[in-house]
This record gives C-alpha cells, structure tokens and sequence, in this order.
C-alpha cells in the first residue's frame, strides 16, 4: 500500500477541475497542465501547481508522455491521473508512467491494450461467451459464402463495404428473398465509391440502445458494479444525453449484462474504473461493444445514483486499498441524467462552433451538479473537444430528473457561441424521450420534430423590443458581420469521431 | 421610422410608432405592440408587455456582439439580432467560391490558382473540434486565386479559394 499525498492531472478542461475536487477532499495536493493557449482556464490555476506546457500541437502538449512524466518528476508529484480522452487509454503512456516510478491512476498498462485492441477484445469476449454482435468478415465475399453467413446470423442483417463509411454500399436485408440483390446492389456501390467490393455482415439490430456497465476492480481480486448508465441519445456516434437507470432495461437482463461485464474484468484482471459498453436490441438481447478503460465522462450519472465519489475510488485502488465497498453495500436510489452541452449549431447538422463564451452561466439548484472548465469570457477554442459543460440533474423518478434537467438548462445562459442547449431542451420535451422510446437513432429518426421552430410573430416582437430597448454589455471582439451567411452547397463530409 | 432585423435567419420589418424612454409601440405586419423595460435593483431587465390588463415579464439580457449586432436573450430563448441598413442587400458572394460554414484551421487545400474544377469537387479540408470536413466548388469554374493558406485559422464565412466562372 503506497501513500499518494500529490498528484499531476494530465487533462484539461472540467475533468482536471472535478478531479481537483476530490483531491482537496482527500487531502492531496494536485498539479494541472496547461498549453499557451489554455492559460486563462480554470483548469491552469485550479491546482496547487500549474506546469506549463510548451508547443502548439495536442502532441507536443497534452498528449506528450515526456513533457508530462516530466512536470510530474519536477512538481514531486507521485502519480498521474489521465482523467478521459487524450492518454487516458494509451498503453504506451502508463507504461512509461510507471517505468518512471510514478503511479498511473488507470489499469495496468497490459490490460489497457488488451482492451484497447477491438478485435482481440471480442475473441476474448467470445471465449468467456459474453456475446458480440454476430457478423461475418470473411476472406471469400462470394454470394454463396455471404449467403450462408447471413443465414447462421439470422436475419435482419446489414450488408456493408469492407472499406465503407457514410452509408455507401450499405443495405439493411430482412429476409433471404431480399438478400441477394441487395448484396449484388452494394457490391456495385462499394466498387464505385471506394475501388473495393469486399463486403462484410453484421447481425442489424432493431432499435437498438446504447446501454454500458459501470464496473470497478481493486488491486486484490475484488470486482464490482455500480449499475448501468444508458447513453442512446447520441449525434454522430457521440453521446449527448446519459441516464441510470435505464428506462428500460429489465431485471433480468441487467443481471445478465452485470455478469458478463464482471467476468471480463475477472478474466483479464481488471484494476481501477472501467465502463463495459453494450447495445441492446429491443428483444433484450445483448452485445459486447468494447470496454473503456478509464474514467467516463459520464461518470457523474453514476455518483448521483449511488452517493459515491468515483475518482476518491479511483484514488484508493491506486493506493493499494480494497474497494470502499462490497457489492451488497452498492445502492442506488432515483434517477439522474447528464447532458452534454456543446459549441456546435444544430441546425447544420452539427458543425462544431468555437468561439467566445461573451456571456456564461450555470445555474446552482439543489441535486444538481453543473461541471465545466470555462468561464465568462473564456474561448472554446477550435483545437479541442467542444464540450462547453456537462449539466446533471437527480430525481426521486425519471419524470423528476428531466423537469429538473429542463429548470437547470432554462436557466444557463450561454452567450457568443451557437451552442446546444434549446436542442437538449427540445428532446428533454419530446413525447418519445419522455415514454423512454430512447434508442440510438432517436436524433436521425426525429430529426424533423427536433428541428428548431421558426417563432411566432409574438416572440419575434418580443425579441425585436429587446433588441431595441435592452442596455447592452461589453463590446465584440471577433464576429465578422458575414457569418450568418451559410451557403447550402458547402457539402460537410462528416468523418465519425468518438 | 423603419426598422429590419434579423432574428435568427428570419427578417422582421418593424414600424415604430412611439420610442420614449423605456418604452416602444411599434407595427410588425398588421399588429400593433407595446413593450417596456423595467430595471431590477440589480441592474438586470426585465421586458414587460401588457395584454389585456395582464403582464408578461420576462428577463432580458443583451450583449453587443458587433455594430448592430446583439445577442439577446429573452426568459429562455436566446438569439443572434441583426440590424440590416436599408438596402444593404444580403452580400452577393459568388456561389462558386467555398466559405467556411465553422472557424477553425485550414488543413489541407487541394487546388491551385489556374485549376479548373468541377462542381462539387473538393477544393480544402477544414478542422475543428475533432471534426474534419470537405469543402467543394460552388460550381464548375477556374481557380483565380488561393486566400488563405493551410495551417491558418480562420473566421467563419472567410471565403478560401476564389473560383470565377470559366469564361465562354
């Protein structure tokens, strides 16, 4: 058992602000990072050090191994927590952590990239028989082999492009009749838009969910859970609304799931916080996805229901100490829910949209948790992730917790920016997110009823005498007059990121 | 006394009657309103509108994002307003010519001045946020000169390569 009494926070943002948080709790003295241009966020002074990190690039400042283990040696810091995103699941990084006698606060470096490889981690899945999605990935892309592939996995199936991406040479097949041309149409598809025709198959699942277990392991053997969160609302393959518990899962398949995510920490010897990440059909069948091996973003859903500080636990394993709790100990009470709240314009599918929070609020409401790493005045800056803030609201039911959501969001003001708060508000309202219809394509499938509404005539007068009557503040600082311009013909070639 | 916004993409013409004060009447289309702002002790607004002997107050927050510009808020909406100068017409930008719809960095551009493209063809590739995208020609065209240069970070709206039509 080793004693931390300091710690250096490789991170940004309102992560490195939270886990600042807990570490005055506990008593452990935190050192921050922070590049040039992060030098006015909170995160670059909310430690009891700050080390600056030189260079330009993520890689010569967030993401440099070196620089970090440096500051860490430097600061007298004896271990490093990688909070979420940038090292936090780099085998590479915790190995030199601990090469450089320092403390990774994470899973050994091993386990890190056995997880971390997502074809080793489903064979390893498929040996211990939690299940994967079926699919087929075959060498020979004949029709007589796809078609026996497609019939072992049971129909309905996706026939994609083995080189594929944006939806081209993809077909979703119902039935047997239909399968054929449907794979002669894609093959075609696949040919044209990427030189290839190989394609593969994957089981299509009906309304599926996006539905992770919450696990924790210690250094002597011990694992656990901390009940599900359900993470199925998302925009291009992020997440943006999180909730425990889940709206719909049953009894009976929680338990299943908890087992199968259980058995993979036992299996590879676990150690720290991790998140087993499943999709869930609406039969209640369910599919290993992959494991994140770190802190979520999300984690804070988690605390809400249980009490439970994750990172103090986190802290603990890596000190050598047995998990606070046992299993049966674990309870939950209510339900909470997070959205993430980011610097992007909806109505354009998205499109990220840095600039300068000129006015920034969070309200503070009982049982709710309002996380951010900026201020009024701060800039969200094109080179980073656009998450502004994280808001989390508890409630004795689910109805609660999304009127408490609707009060913390009506009340945040968030200037200067396009951003989407009245979107998360228009799903929080909608009929289907309500009736817990909340599946991973609810954002694509109710694109329409969640398009902003044009306003009335009223509350267009409305905001036309606020323009005219309201003193203002603070005068522009970069703007151009242009940039309502948008021209439909910039075509936005998304490529997927998590 | 005529006034146009743009309020969130959609333009309004007001008719002002009456601006005294903290109070004004004005016409938009056929209807006749009448608001007023009221200040808290605090400093902080409040608009208030009278319907049929009932009041509507709701908070109201302004922050001056250029000239004639605002970013208001008003309860829980909140909107960019834009003064329009009569007859400044909507800024004819040539069609052909990709702008940027996000700031962020120029990554890549993929043509050179005297280059002929093909509509939709990918002209640069813009990051920000994670998020990589392609922006194409407007049109078919010929490339008369490259605005920005890879590496810059740029405003939304900067136009990026100029492409004029190819003379008949």
């Amino acid at each position: 058992m080793s004693t931390i009494r300091k710690i250096l926070i490789a991170n940004r943002g309102e992560i490195a602000c939270r886990i600042v948080g807990t570490c005055r709790i506990m008593g452990i003295q935190t050192v921050t990072v922070f590049a040039a241009d992060d030098r006015d966020l909170p995160h670059a002074f909310a430690g009891d050090q700050a080390v600056a990190l030189e260079g330009k690039t993520l890689a010569e400042t967030y993401l440099n191994h070196a620089a970090l283990i440096d500051a860490a040696k430097r600061t007298g810091a004896e271990a490093i927590h990688p909070g979420y995103g940038f090292l936090s699941e780099n085998a590479a990084f915790a190995k030199a952590v601990t090469d450089a006698g320092l403390i990774f606060i994470g899973p050994p470096a091993d386990v890190i990239a056995r997880m971390g490889d997502k074809a080793a981690s489903r064979l390893l899945c498929q040996e211990i028989n939690v299940p994967t999605v079926p699919g087929y990935d075959g060498d020979s892309s004949d029709d007589a082999a796809l078609q026996r592939a497609a019939q072992k996995i049971g129909y309905p199936v996706l026939v994609k492009a083995s080189a594929g991406g944006g939806g081209k040479g993809m077909r979703i097949v119902q039935n047997a009749r239909e399968f054929l041309p449907a794979v002669h149409a894609a093959r075609a598809e696949a040919k044209n838009a990427f030189g290839n025709d190989q394609l593969l198959i994957e089981k299509y699942l009906m309304e599926p969910r996006h539905i992770e277990l919450q696990v924790f392991s210690d250094t002597h053997g011990n694992h656990v859970h901390l009940f599900e969160r359900e993470c199925s609302i998302q925009r291009r393959y992020q997440k943006i609304i999180e909730e425990s518990p889940s709206p719909v899962l049953t009894e009976k398949t929680r338990s299943a799931m908890v087992e199968a995510a259980l058995s993979i920490c036992r299996t590879i010897g676990y150690v720290g916080a991790g998140t087993v990440e499943f999709i869930v059909s609406a039969k209640g069948e369910f599919y290993f996805l992959e494991m994140n091996t770190r802190l979520q973003v999300e984690h804070p859903v988690t605390e809400m229901i249980t009490g439970l500080d994750l990172v103090r636990w986190q802290m603990d394993v890596a000190m050598g100490k047995p998990l606070p709790l046992k299993q049966a100990d674990i309870v939950r009470r209510g339900h909470a829910m997070e959205v993430r709240l980011y610097a992007e314009d909806t109505a354009r599918d998205f499109l990220p949209a840095p600039g300068t929070l000129r006015v920034f609020s969070l309200p503070q409401l009982p049982l709710t948790r309002a996380e951010n790493g900026y201020v009024q005045g701060s800039e969200v800056s094109a080179s980073y992730d656009p998450m502004i803030a994280k808001l989390v609201a508890w409630g004795e039911t689910r109805a609660e917790a999304i009127a408490r959501m609707q009060l913390l969001l009506s009340s945040a003001r968030i200037g200067g920016v396009k951003n989407n708060r009245r979107y998360l508000q228009r799903i929080l309202a909608h009929p289907e997110f309500v009736a817990g219809n909340t599946t991973t394509h609810f954002v694509k499938t109710h694109a329409e009823t969640l398009a902003e509404p044009s306003r009335s005539e009223d509350a267009l007068a409305a905001l036309a005498a606020a323009y005219v009557l309201a003193t203002s503040d603070q005068a522009a600082v970069h703007t151009s007059a242009s940039n309502t311009e948008y021209s439909a013909w910039v075509q936005a070639e998304l490529a997927g990121f998590r | 006394m005529k006034k146009n916004l743009r309020i969130a993409g959609q333009e309004v013409t007001l008719e002002a009657l009456q601006h005294a004060g903290g109070s004004l009447r004005f016409m938009l289309n056929e209807t006749q309103y009448h608001f007023r702002a009221h200040a808290l002790p605090d400093g902080s607004q409040l608009l208030e509108q009278e319907v049929d002997g009932v009041l509507k107050r709701t908070r109201m927050h302004a922050v001056k994002m250029a000239a004639r510009m605002k970013h208001v808020q008003l309860g829980e909406d909140e909107v960019l307003v834009e003064e329009m100068l009569p007859g400044a017409a909507a800024q004819a930008a040539s069609a052909l010519s990709p702008r940027s719809p996000m700031p962020g960095l120029v990554r890549q551009i993929l043509v050179a001045p005297g280059d002929e493209v093909a509509s939709g063809q990918p002209i640069a590739l813009m990051e920000a946020m994670k998020l990589q995208i392609t922006l194409t020609a407007g049109g078919a065209g010929i490339v008369e000169a490259l605005l920005v240069a890879e590496g810059d970070m740029i405003a939304e709206g900067t136009e990026l390569v100029r492409i004029k039509e190819k003379s008949a």
